[in-house]
Formats: structure tokens, sequence, C-alpha cells
């Protein structure tokens, strides 16, 4: 990827999270018309993302209460994948710390951990 | 030069090259099966569990934290033989790569995706993701940087189906 194109990337991807931190600091999903999970319509069952956008709100609204009540598992996984980014943007200095945090082991906790949180959300109604 | 008290060693472990050592420092690093190490005369490197003289101090299990010593890098002993490796007739040590980080895995993206939107395919990014790190640890550099292509290109694809999905989304939501 040459260096334009990525800081273009950048750019627009900066653009699309501004724009996504103004509407659902702006509106509440909870009793606004925002996009509806798929899957919950079709099957009744909540996906691991269920909440994330109510829970977006909250957080933006600095009520970690209340995020965590709508997506428990969103609100736990921005400290670690803040962390994770912050390994990638210094690989080069602690190639270490960024191999153990996308190592196997990481990879297949955090997809355990995921599906997980999926089957015991429904079953418990979290 | 198959056994000679002074031939040195290079491994693999956790992705990161370790090396030049000698038989018994390699030893006591307790190399798994797969463990790629290479010595001199090498043409390539090879599981630890080919080479003959390794036989029988290989663990199948991950030893225990504590024990495992810090590799001396470069002791004071060995610095005079430095300068013969290099002189030695195969002194290009294969894959100078290890050294670096392995190529993205995009796992924080995975995350990020399977928490927001389409799961499938992030699953399947997922997949890519624990390839390149198996890949490296195995010191194949090329098929890592293939599978973190992958990897990316997973990603992208999930995003889209978001993308794609959400005025569907819309409409679900205004019924």
């Amino acid at each position: 990827m040459s260096l334009t194109v990525k800081y273009a990337l950048y750019a627009a991807i900066a653009a699309v999270l501004l724009t996504a931190v103004v509407l659902y600091a702006t509106f509440d999903p909870a009793t606004n018309p925002f996009p509806r999970c798929i899957f919950l319509q079709l099957t009744g069952w909540k996906c691991p993302g269920c909440g994330s956008q109510r829970a977006l709100h909250a957080l933006l609204h600095l009520d970690i209460a209340k995020a965590w009540r709508y997506n428990a598992m969103l609100v736990a996984a921005i400290p670690i994948v803040s962390v994770m980014f912050m390994s990638q943007a210094a690989k080069g200095k602690m190639p270490r710390l960024y191999n153990s945090l996308n190592g196997r082991v990481a990879i297949w906790t955090s997809f355990a951990l995921l599906t997980g949180w999926w089957i015991l959300r429904n079953i418990f109604d979290w | 030069m198959e056994n000679n008290e002074n031939t040195k060693y290079w491994a693999i472990i956790n992705g990161v090259r370790l090396g030049p050592m000698s038989l018994d420092e390699l030893v006591r690093l307790a190399p798994e099966n797969a463990t790629p190490v290479w010595r001199q005369g090498l043409p390539d490197w090879c599981a630890a569990s080919s080479l003959p003289e390794l036989a029988g101090c290989i663990t199948t299990a991950v030893p225990p934290i504590p024990s495992v010593p810090q590799p001396p890098v470069t002791p004071p002993d060995y610095q005079p033989h430095i300068p013969q490796v290099s002189a030695a007739p195969m002194p290009v040590i294969p894959n100078p790569d290890n050294m670096q980080p392995m190529p993205p895995t995009y796992l924080a993206w995975s995350i990020i995706t399977m928490l927001l939107c389409c799961l499938v395919p992030g699953i399947v990014a997922l997949v890519y993701s624990t390839k390149v790190s198996s890949r490296f640890n195995i010191g194949d550099i090329e098929g890592a940087r293939k599978a973190s292509e992958n990897a990316a290109i997973w990603i992208i694809v999930t995003v889209v189906c978001g993308l794609i999905a959400i005025p569907f989304q819309f409409v679900l939501a205004l019924i």
C-alpha cells in the first residue's frame, strides 16, 4: 500500500468515526430508528454485538453502568482493543509484546470469549 | 562439523530468533518438536525433531516460565567466534526477517467487527489471524504475510457486509 493511499484511508476512517461519534452522541438508539440487528430480528436471539449502539450512546454520555447493561462485552473489549492498537503502533520497538498479543493463545481466547458471550447472553438474557 | 563443540545454533522461539548459541544452550531452551532450528551447514531452517543431536532433548510441553533461561545473545566468551561464523561457507542466516514482529494479524479489527456487525466473515478473518501467528512461529514469513493479507481482505469483506446491511437494518427498525 502506498503512503498516500494509506493516509487517504486513515482520513476516511477518521471522518467516518467522527460522524459516528456525533450521531451516536446526539441520538439515543433506544428511542430513535437506528439500524437493527438482522440476526436478532430473524432468529429472536441476540448476537454478540446486540446493544452496542445503545451502549455507545451511553458511553458517549459517560454512563458506563448503563453501557455495561446494554453490552458488557463491548465495554470490556474497549481497553483490550486499545492496548492491541497501541502495541501495533509500537510493534517495531516492542515486537515481543505485539507477537504475544496476536499469538494463537490470544486469538483463540478472544474467539472463546466472544462465542461464550454470545451463548451465555441468550441463556441469561444479559 | 556435525558434533563440533563450536557449532553454533540458532532457533526461532515464539517468533524471536535466538542465537548464536552452543548445543547445550539450545537444549536448555527446551525446543519443541516443531521449533525451527538452524546450524552452520544446513541449507535452511528445519524442525528441531529432525536434528539427530537434539533427539531426546525435545520437550513436548511448554516448560514452566521460571525455568526458561534468558538466552545469552552474545556472551563474551563467544565473541571471538563471531567473525568465524560470518566467514563460514554458509554465512547467510536464512530468514533474517525473524527479528521483526510478525505481519499484522488484524485481531483487534476482528474483535471490533464481530462486536459491531457481521459475524461469519469476522470468524474467517480470525482463522487467518491464527494462521499468521502459526506460520510466523515456524519461520514461514512468506506464508504469514499471505495469511495476513487474507485476514485484511476478510476484515474488509466484513465491513462491507456490515455497510450493505445497514439499509436493510433501517427497514427492519421502521417496520
